[in-house]
């Protein structure tokens, strides 16, 4: 096991070595400059490059810019506010998006979770009519926070409970962060439960389906057994991987409904830097949404070998 | 000189429903089982073996319908009057109907499914499954799902429960068992693993196992080992056994008697000497020319043909299409039970008296003979 964290965490390293090195020559390839702008003349623009050091060579300024980041340093921003390191425009971001996405993943999971394990329930073998009724709803409420996106729900939600009956602040509010953001956290789970209920009523009605469920219940296990030992955790190996995944896309901060919502988060401040043209914010952005990505396969393969005994022992990933 | 009745399947009758079509497989089971004997029950893939136990199990896969017929258990009297109401007893129509046998019978197909679970399901008939690399919870130890399967009655509590599963391991031979309860399914070979579900299934001291072909997804050498093994517990815990099996070779090492099966009826029942010295119905004669033996010259003999497919009920005998000895009523009429001796009988045309007699094949009757002197050994060994 320790063999294989080890090996899982060289990877990830070398992983985020390589991200960093393409975004790096990405950021160069791309058409225009930090200083597009018609008011500067020709010297007046060399000056300011060789005052970031941007006239030095591509692969000088990329060792300098690794050497910076073990420091913590990004760079500063070219553009969206000046001078200002772009460490503290993250560090000052990351926090809101994150507790936001993260309270979405709380708050889809468990309702996924609960809605898949109804839904398997309701069509196991020997369920009846009801059950494939049970299950049929659930379902279609499924396909719906699927099919619809988040931001007609933030729209919907934001009219009614807050424009309409004023349950909740219209608007994020750094004295109300909780209240606040609950709209945002509520549309943004939607999809994220929508999935995992798909995924948990798929796992878990294969794993009621499964021989060593028919042997648990030839030999006279109740229902509440075979629920705990049996079909949770061999149904959440897969659901797990779809829940990393969302994960990722949650903590990245969602765009639109920061935008609805004006919340101060990192995916508003990915979309300005792109269009201001602004470096150092988008690859600095770009390493942490690797880096949240790269953590978190870590993670879920730290998860894999302890619900799954044979990766554990095996040592192989999934 | 019989022992009493434990379980009996009066005219079974069950069929699939899907959207599309309905499939009969199961068109009149009759089987009785007695204490301390092995049924074994033969037949091709489809015959409706499996689906037969499972009936008696309560596990019938989803769109299986039960048309008529009863499963009854005859239990040791504390059924009647310990475990509290017994629902679906036996006896609305006719109380007293069943005295000879004792009025215990509980049909399992009409009583309360909870009840069944509690009382029947692992406790009095349990089950081993094919394949046993499928039948074990992958992410759970093998200790904790025999502690699991244990405590599932009540039979034993606290420190008992571990003792107890020790104790089961090492009944089914397995070394060193305190280690290998820590470990998990995927460490053991598929020999191993059907050993411990044999222990599992053992784990509530039921009167009945059921073995739907316990070796088939096993390797050729291990298989012997695991027959031996059943034999072994059956005798020393006295089981009734009923043991699927497609194949007739591993029948005479384990039974008493035998049920061959074909397209959802019983052709042929007999005591494993009245089937295999003996054998009257041509769809048995097949079998027993399909076992590979030393007899046998030139090619492995195959049944030409395959078994009907039960969307429509079959007109006449369902295996008249692949007999080459059918007799033209064969294609019109159902044949029905014949009675050979008190032991033996057989559904076929050709034990009507009025029927031309038939002789078995001549390479049949070279087989039988070299099957004799190996069937005698093993019953021979097992009184």
């Amino acid at each position: 096991m320790k063999k294989y964290m080890l090996k899982k965490f060289i990877i990830s390293i070398v992983t985020l070595f390589l991200v960093v090195f393409i975004l790096f020559l990405l950021m160069e390839l791309m058409p225009g400059s930090p200083f597009n702008n018609d008011k500067l003349t020709e010297d007046q623009r060399e000056m300011l490059e060789a005052a970031y050091g941007l006239d030095k060579p591509v692969l000088y300024r990329f060792l300098i810019y690794v050497k910076n980041i073990f420091r913590g340093d990004f760079g500063v921003s070219y553009n969206l506010s000046i001078n200002t390191p772009v460490s503290l425009m993250i560090s000052s971001r990351l926090p809101v998006s994150m507790a936001i996405g993260l309270g979405a993943m709380a708050l889809g999971s468990v309702s996924g979770l609960l809605l898949g394990f109804f839904a398997a329930f309701s069509h196991a073998p020997g369920s009846g009519k009801y059950g494939k009724i049970a299950d049929s709803v659930c379902m279609a409420i499924s396909v719906i926070g699927l099919s619809v996106p988040s931001y007609i729900f933030a729209i919907v939600m934001s009219y009614f409970c807050g424009f309409r009956w004023k349950w909740l602040p219209l608007l994020y509010d750094f004295r109300k962060p909780v209240t606040s953001s609950l709209m945002a956290v509520i549309s943004l789970s939607i999809f994220v439960a929508a999935v995992i209920a798909r995924y948990t009523r798929d796992e878990a009605s294969a794993v009621l389906r499964s021989d060593y469920v028919l042997f648990a219940i030839s030999q006279g296990l109740s229902n509440g057994q075979i629920l705990m030992k049996y079909v949770i955790r061999n149904s959440l190996m897969g659901v797990i991987t779809v829940m990393t995944m969302l994960l990722v896309g949650l903590l990245t901060g969602s765009l639109v409904t920061e935008r609805i919502f004006s919340i101060p988060g990192i995916g508003f401040l990915m979309s300005s830097a792109i269009e201001a043209n602004d470096y150092n914010v988008v690859v600095a952005l770009s390493f942490v949404f690797a880096s949240i990505y790269v953590t978190a396969r870590l993670l879920l393969d730290l998860l894999y070998g302890i619900i799954d005994p044979r990766v554990r022992v095996s040592g192989e990933g999934r | 000189m019989e022992n009493r009745k434990i379980l009996e399947i009066k005219d079974l009758d069950i069929s699939f429903h899907s959207t599309t079509e309905t499939v009969h497989a199961i068109r009149g089971v009759d089987l009785t089982l007695r204490q301390g004997e092995t049924i074994a029950l033969v037949g091709e893939s489809g015959s409706g073996k499996s689906v037969t136990m499972k009936a008696v199990m309560g596990i019938l896969p989803e769109g299986a319908v039960i048309n008529k017929g009863s499963v009854i258990y005859y239990g040791p009297d504390d059924l009647k009057n310990g475990s509290g109401a017994a629902p679906g007893k036996i006896g609305n129509a006719a109380p007293g109907e069943e005295q000879s046998d004792g009025d215990n019978g509980v049909d399992l197909l009409k009583a309360d499914k909870e009840w069944v679970r509690r009382n029947m399901r692992g406790r009095r008939i349990a089950m081993v499954f094919q394949d046993p690399m499928t039948s074990l919870n992958p992410t759970m130890t093998i200790g904790g799902q025999l502690s699991l399967a244990i405590s599932s009655h009540g039979e034993e509590k606290g420190y008992r429960i571990k003792e107890r599963a020790v104790e089961l391991l090492r009944e089914v031979g397995i070394t060193e068992p305190e280690r290998r309860m820590k470990q998990y399914p995927h460490e053991f070979s598929g020999g191993m693993r059907q050993r411990i579900v044999i222990a599992m299934a053992l784990s509530c001291n039921p009167e009945i196992l059921i073995c739907d072909e316990p070796t088939t997804a096993l390797d050729v050498t291990i298989q012997d080992r695991i027959l031996e093994l059943i034999v072994s517990l059956q005798q020393k815990l006295s089981l009734s056994v009923i043991f699927i099996t497609h194949n007739l070779g591993v029948v005479a090492k384990v039974a008493d008697k035998v049920c061959v099966m074909y397209a959802g009826k019983v052709v042929e029942k007999g005591t494993v000497i009245d089937v295999f010295y003996d054998p009257r119905h041509p769809y048995t004669w097949g079998l027993l020319s399909a076992i590979p033996g030393t007899g046998l010259k030139g090619d492995l003999y195959s049944i030409p043909g395959t078994p009907p497919y039960l969307s429509k009920d079959p007109v006449g005998d369902a295996f008249a299409p692949r007999n080459p000895y059918a007799l033209a009523i064969d294609f019109k009429a159902e044949p029905p039970m014949f009675r050979i001796s008190d032991t033996h009988y057989a559904a076929t045309w050709l034990l009507d008296e009025r029927a031309p007699k038939v002789k078995r094949p001549a390479e049949l009757e070279e087989h039988i003979k070299e099957m004799r002197k190996e069937v005698a050994e093993y019953v021979a060994l097992r009184e």
